[in-house]
């Protein structure tokens, strides 16, 4: 298996309680890979200590063979590893347009000299990044909106500006954690085209954390189950239907070990 | 003769007017446009004052006097910044302040250095070589000219992708963090080039008195700055100067009332308060602000 991803051991506990207690899995590169489990189980706090928002205390992950722990947010995302957010995070008062123009890595002019030294220099980067901008927007069927404030867009349409800015990054992998929560079926339908797409066609890696268990059943390929901070089942989207320690997990049923 | 005293008076009130202007401009660029709560913004308009005048009076060329003065603002702003920028917000508000007295209280206590609560004047003068009756007007130019400078910087780095950086800071740091952005980096430049740009504003200050003094740097100062940016409306610049011109000209119109200099002092307070008020009521978002961008806070 050709991991890009890979969680070994990681643990982290706040005040005495364990919110990570030694998961440990790899992501398949090119697959889209579902994260479940019950509430409470870690895993938002896992994505937080993937993209470096928390630091653990002990274990190791690996995006592409390097080590993240102890690395800040800002180096990780450069790496091409990006997130969202579970509660959609728009940047309201900048335009649509800016909440992507922001995005991408390596931008001459957000230096503070740059700006006034080389002017034209940033200006052409700027245009470059425009129309890159601009060709993400329609694939969103965002384009009407550009100069528009993002605090202005619907719930749904931030969602979409969410995962537009994530992709102005140029991600290897992106972490979606609840992308679908509290989206109507036909864009949820929609955003499912998407990330098929965006897979299929540029090659992202998508680990995305989700309550809805029929969707993701349907969009992924590898499904893994979290509990009390662990790892307790993997595989395919049948098997983990038919898994009596998931279903447990999920009701709630202790086993004696 | 009342002509030419009246002329003196505006150009006066017009070098004002350019000081708390270009004063009120470093604070939008830290709080309009990045967020940054700081209240001690009076401190780092002293720190260039003082050192330009204790260089000056030590026997330094004044032009580098100023130059350090200036350049020793902006480090102060990275040295409190470089610990602080890390608090919350309310955190990093309270430490600004007492910053902010700490160096007052340095500047009275230390007397052999800062003449004590009666200052420093024996610095040279920054128009010295004009002919008297022009030195006003001259100061005025280049008061203006500076603020103009500082003006079209501010412009040309609040829209550049640079700028873009410090609004999403101020919008939503953790978005930022997750774009792949060292905020913290920003933050400290932000407070950096704010605090450079009071040290300006208290050089012009320090020639404009020709004197400094502890009580110049009050927190009341760092307020003053805080009514004009609000007034003039957050993360515009035009409203800075605009602020800035409705503030010192409110100031110095009361300054003729037959009430005596203590009621007076009051009374201003008393309005700047209601009209605080009444601006929050009926136009929260300042004279110049964007109404669209407060509607998105609710």
């Amino acid at each position: 298996m050709n991991s890009i991803l890979t969680i070994n051991d990681v643990k982290k506990s706040f005040d005495g309680i364990d919110a990570l207690n030694g998961a440990s899995f790899d992501v398949e590169k090119g697959k889209i890979t579902g994260l479940i489990g019950p509430n409470g189980a870690g895993k938002t706090t896992l994505f937080n200590t993937i993209t470096g928002f928390i630091s653990p205390e002990s274990g190791s992950i690996k995006f592409e063979g390097e080590e993240l722990i102890g690395k800040p947010p800002y180096e990780i995302t450069r790496k091409g590893l990006a997130r969202t957010f579970q509660i959609t995070r728009s940047l309201d008062k900048m335009t649509v347009m800016d909440n992507l123009l922001l995005a991408p890595r390596e931008q001459t002019g957000e230096s503070v000299i740059w700006p006034i030294i080389t002017p034209g220099k940033v200006e052409e980067e700027e245009i470059e990044v425009r129309e890159m901008a601009m060709d993400i927007l329609e694939f969103f069927n965002l384009d009407e909106h550009k100069d528009e404030y993002a605090g202005s867009l619907s719930g749904g349409q931030k969602k979409l500006l969410e995962l537009a800015r994530v992709l102005m990054i140029e991600p290897k992998m992106v972490l979606l954690d609840e992308a679908f929560a509290g989206v109507n079926p036909s864009l949820s339908n929609k955003l499912v085209d998407y990330i098929k797409h965006l897979r299929d066609d540029h090659e992202i890696s998508f680990l995305l954390i989700e309550h809805d268990i029929p969707l993701i059943m349907e969009v992924c390929e590898d499904i893994i189950v979290m509990a009390k901070g662990e790892v307790i089942a993997r595989g395919k989207p049948k098997e983990i239907k038919n898994n009596q320690k998931v279903l447990d997990a999920y009701l709630g049923v202790v086993h004696d070990e | 003769m009342i002509l030419p005293s009246l002329v003196n008076y505006f150009i006066y009130i017009g070098i004002i007017i350019g000081i708390y202007g270009l004063f009120a401009l470093g604070l939008n660029l830290e709080w309009g446009f990045t967020g940054i709560l700081n209240f001690g913004h009076v401190a780092f308009m002293g720190i260039a004052a003082y050192t330009m005048a204790i260089l000056n009076i030590a026997g330094l060329n004044l032009f580098i006097s100023i130059i350090i003065g200036i350049a020793l603002s902006i480090v102060a702003g990275v040295l409190i910044g470089a610990p602080t920028l890390k608090l919350r917000g309310d955190y990093l508000a309270i430490v600004t302040i007492a910053f902010s007295e700490i160096i007052r209280y340095f500047y009275i206590n230390e007397g052999w250095l800062t003449g004590g609560a009666g200052g420093l004047s024996n610095f040279n003068q920054l128009l010295g070589f004009l002919p008297s009756q022009y030195k006003q007007i001259g100061f005025l130019i280049v008061t203006l000219a500076l603020l103009g400078i500082v003006y079209v910087f501010l412009e040309k780095l609040i829209n550049s992708p640079w700028g873009r950086v410090l609004k999403s800071i101020r919008e939503d740091e953790e978005v930022s963090k997750a774009l792949g952005k060292n905020i913290y980096k920003y933050k400290i430049q932000s407070l950096a080039i704010g605090s450079g740009i009071a040290g300006i504003a208290g050089i012009l200050q320090a020639f404009n008195n020709y004197l400094v003094l502890p009580s110049s740097y009050k927190p009341l100062i760092t307020f003053y700055a805080w009514i004009i940016v609000v007034l003039g409306g957050s993360a515009n610049n035009k409203g800075s100067l605009v602020g800035a011109i409705i503030f010192v000209a409110f100031f110095e119109s009361t300054r003729f009332l037959p009430l005596g200099d203590v009621r007076v002092g009051s009374l201003r307070m008393i309005i700047i308060g209601l009209l605080l008020i009444l601006l929050m009521l009926f136009r929260p978002q300042g004279i110049l602000g964007n109404k669209e961008e407060l509607k998105l806070d609710i």
